[in-house]
């Protein structure tokens, strides 16, 4: 999915989370947005997922402009929290059929997906449980089996590296990611600056007090970064060893 | 419309899990564990089924055996079967309630949303309010011929549910559909409405009160009305004070807006919704602020209103508050702001008692207080035509102790209100303990004298068996319901202190021995009751209430409030 971002911005009462942001980007990229807590990226995945509408400015998905309301193209995207909300009276089971039907999608051939992929984050034998006894790891990665099971061309994930899930999930996740980019899926998650050296995202996003100080490539992050001596994306970004480049210099 | 639920699918995946599992090695008996063991737990609808039919039956009964008679029961199994009804319904509740969050997420428009969510919910609780009030008003129907006082009651009574009714509507609209269109205007005019009916459901009691008394001379003759013209007149200022009352209240309603209602309406939804330190919460037109600050683009002015005048309201946001939120949201904001240092301010805060419901606490004691004044006037004035006005206070007050006064259905107080948020805190289990056992004895003590009164007034001037019946049934549920709070001190101790086998064991005896007190309460009856039937049947029929509610609270209790509460929380 092409997604672009004219000017938007988001207040808050008494915080302006976005300023005027732009951006764009396109079919099976990984996008990882980063910043400090507060920087803007929660906002920014929810402004992208129509959770919250921009004060000013649009968003584009395919070049038709989004509004929360729109669930048609609601339906081609899909927003993981850090903390995925959930009935909790439900069952695995029970959640990921849900979302199938709230997503409009037919459940039939995709038992085999929805095994295979609970099986894949061990959390097959959680199926039959209420989802609030499971752990905060293991309600992650049911959520990202609902998501993988109903595959949309967007994916928008906040902090699934802080999800609480355990290494063998985090693998998972990211193998199956970088399988579903490759079949032109984009995926955006926001994330801390301390794992963004591993080669998992395209392009990073780099968020500070809500406005964009620099995106793309972890070269040209870095490049940026070298350029701004006195900034924050400095001391974070090269200063602190950050972003695989060691002290930066 | 409701939550979509897709069981083929649920079926289908099931068989091949279980398939899967089984080639992965897990026995029979391991699936079966796997599979049974952590299923979905039973769900409370059992006040929900089967208590109009409990209803049902008592008034069949009564009304078979002593005719016109059953009013006098009528009162005390409504608001217990009301009370009883909330803790079945919440089951339901439960269900959607944290579907103002989570639908969010999904592609459901506003008005899909809007209409998944509302209207079924409204209608059961409209239903489930309508089967009693349908109840009453054929029974009080039946009794008209009989006396003036059953037709005014009966009117009372229906206006009441009625006006809970038309609340329960109002509530469900306001607090579930925070993407409904037209949301703001259709709340203000819901507030509004509400709040009308509210007033007019008192008023219509009222005149009805002071019509019947005039016209019961011409209806019922003069003889009759001689006899009842205390009842009467009682009745005629009763329900004009409460019309008063409403007026006032209504007034409030509209010019505060939806808080009043949530302040005053929706603690029986908090108390159990708040079991878990994760479980999310909205505060009226702001859905979403415990979550991230905002959610949608429409936060109501009520919401900031609430937040800055949180010394009056701040047991409900408080539990709200999920420590591992941080302090974005309003809830962190909240906590960071009354927390202080080391949380003394929560402490002192809980130890007043205001803790519980917002001001709930303090009306509903207020409310005990005047019924209680109410019923010594009563007794004060030894007149046959007031002994009647004795009578329908204490049974009023009855039904408003059912009402108000049955905190074992929800989770104790404090047991699932702030213990989860005190355990992040540097406060010790002594200290939660100490709290907890202080604030219950002090709910406690405010029972007692009311109680006592009630038991005086009730074996010096029962009229006849079916009232000292009635009479005993109240006083033992009550104290049975006054028991279950106590019971979470006791576990709580049993963390704190150690000796827990030896404390959890009296805990529970002391809860049991409390069932004990209700049946043989009920069953004394049969010692000056010559009715064979009520002998038997009610103490039988109320003893199965009895157990049920025990089988209810004991799995609240023990399923919820002691596990998921107690046991994460460090040792001091």
């Amino acid at each position: 999915m092409k997604t672009k971002l004219e000017g938007v911005s988001k207040e808050y009462p008494n915080v302006r989370a976005l300023r005027d942001v732009s951006l764009e980007f396109g079919d099976g990229e990984i996008i990882a947005v980063l910043g400090l807590n507060g920087a803007g990226k929660t906002t920014l995945l929810r402004v992208l997922s129509g959770l919250v509408a921009p004060s000013s400015g649009k968003v584009f998905h395919d070049g038709v402009e989004f509004l929360p309301s729109d669930a048609e193209l609601k339906r081609r995207l899909m927003f993981l929290p850090d903390f995925p909300l959930f009935y909790p009276g439900m069952t695995p089971l029970r959640h990921i059929g849900m979302a199938l039907r709230l997503y409009g999608r037919s459940s039939d051939g995709l038992e085999e997906r929805v095994v295979e992929a609970l099986s894949d984050f061990d959390i097959s034998r959680l199926a039959w449980s209420r989802l609030d006894t499971l752990s905060r790891g293991q309600v992650y990665k049911m959520a990202l089996v609902a998501m993988m099971v109903l595959e949309p061309d967007l994916w928008l994930l906040d902090e699934p590296f802080a999800s609480g899930m355990d290494p063998v999930g985090l693998a998972r996740f990211k193998r199956r990611s970088l399988s579903a980019a490759g079949r032109g899926r984009t995926i955006v998650y926001s994330t801390q600056i301390v794992e963004v050296n591993d080669g998992f995202a395209d392009r990073l996003l780099v968020l500070d007090g809500g406005e964009v100080v620099a995106f793309g490539t972890l070269d040209e992050v870095r490049k940026t970064a070298l350029e701004k001596r006195n900034s924050l994306l400095y001391e974070l970004f090269v200063k602190l060893g950050r972003g695989g480049g060691g002290d930066g210099e | 419309m409701r939550i979509p639920r897709d069981r083929a699918f649920e079926r289908r995946v099931s068989r091949r899990l279980k398939a899967s599992l089984r080639e992965g090695g897990v026995g029979w008996f391991q699936l079966l564990r796997i599979r049974f063991g952590n299923a979905t737990r039973m769900r409370l609808d059992i006040g929900y089924i089967f208590v109009p039919i409990i209803v049902l039956m008592v008034f069949s009964v009564v009304e078979v055996t002593s005719p016109g008679a059953a009013l006098l029961v009528v009162w005390p199994l409504f608001a217990l079967a009301h009370a009883l009804w909330w803790a079945g319904g919440l089951s339901l509740e439960t269900e959607i309630q944290p579907g103002d969050l989570v639908l969010c997420h999904y592609p459901v428009s506003s008005e899909e949303y809007w209409w998944m969510v509302v209207p079924g919910a409204v209608l059961r609780f409209f239903a489930a309010q309508s089967v009693f009030a349908l109840l009453a008003l054929i029974f009080g129907l039946t009794w008209v011929s009989e006396s003036p006082e059953r037709w005014l009651a009966i009117f009372f009574l229906s206006a009441a549910a009625q006006a809970s009714a038309l609340f329960a509507v109002a509530m469900w609209l306001c607090f579930r559909s925070p993407g409904a269109p037209y949301r703001r205007t259709a709340l203000a005019l819901l507030v509004v409405v509400s709040a009308a009916f509210y007033f007019l459901s008192h008023v219509r009691g009222g005149c009805a009160a002071w019509v019947g008394w005039a016209l019961s001379p011409f209806v019922f003759g003069f003889n009759q009305w001689v006899a009842h013209a205390g009842f009467g007149l009682a009745a005629g200022v009763w329900m004009t004070v409460a019309a008063l009352v409403a007026a006032v209240a209504a007034a409030i309603m509209v010019y505060r807006g939806e808080r009043w209602w949530y302040e005053v309406y929706f603690p029986p939804y908090y108390d159990v919704q708040s079991e878990e330190p994760g479980d999310i919460f909205g505060v009226p037109g702001t859905v979403g602020d415990a979550d991230d600050g905002e959610a949608w683009d429409a936060p109501s002015p009520s919401a900031s209103k609430a937040f800055d005048s949180m010394d009056e309201s701040i047991g409900l946001e408080l539990r709200g508050f999920r420590p591992e939120d941080g302090g974005d949201g309003m809830l962190g904001r909240l906590a960071r702001r009354v927390l202080g240092e080391r949380g003394e301010v929560v402490l002192d805060f809980l130890s007043s008692g205001r803790y519980r419901n917002g001001e709930m606490f303090t009306v509903s004691w207020k409310w005990r207080i005047a019924m209680a004044f109410l019923v010594a006037i009563g007794i004060s004035i030894d007149y046959q035509g007031l002994v009647f006005l004795g009578e329908s206070a204490l049974v009023f007050s009855m039904a408003f102790v059912f009402n108000h006064g049955l905190p074992g259905l929800r989770p104790a107080p404090l047991g699932n209100v702030s213990i989860p948020l005190l355990a992040f805190y540097p406060v010790t289990m002594r200290e939660i303990a100490w709290i907890h056992l202080k604030t219950t004895l002090i709910k406690f003590a405010a029972w007692i004298p009311y109680a006592c009164l009630m038991l005086a007034l009730g074996l010096r001037y029962a009229y006849d068996d079916l009232t000292k019946v009635a009479l005993l049934t109240a006083l033992a549920i009550s104290i049975f319901g006054a028991a279950l709070p106590l019971l979470t001190s006791f576990e709580l101790f049993s963390v704190t202190f150690g000796h827990r086998s030896l404390l959890r064991g009296f805990a529970y005896g002391f809860f049991l021995v409390s069932v004990i007190v209700v049946d043989l309460g009920l069953l004394s009856s049969v010692f000056f009751v010559d009715n064979w039937t009520w002998r038997w049947i009610v103490p039988l029929l109320i003893g199965a209430v009895s157990a049920v509610y025990f089988a209810v609270s004991a799995r609240f209790l023990w399923g919820k409030t002691m596990g998921d509460f107690v046991h994460p929380i460090r040792p001091s």
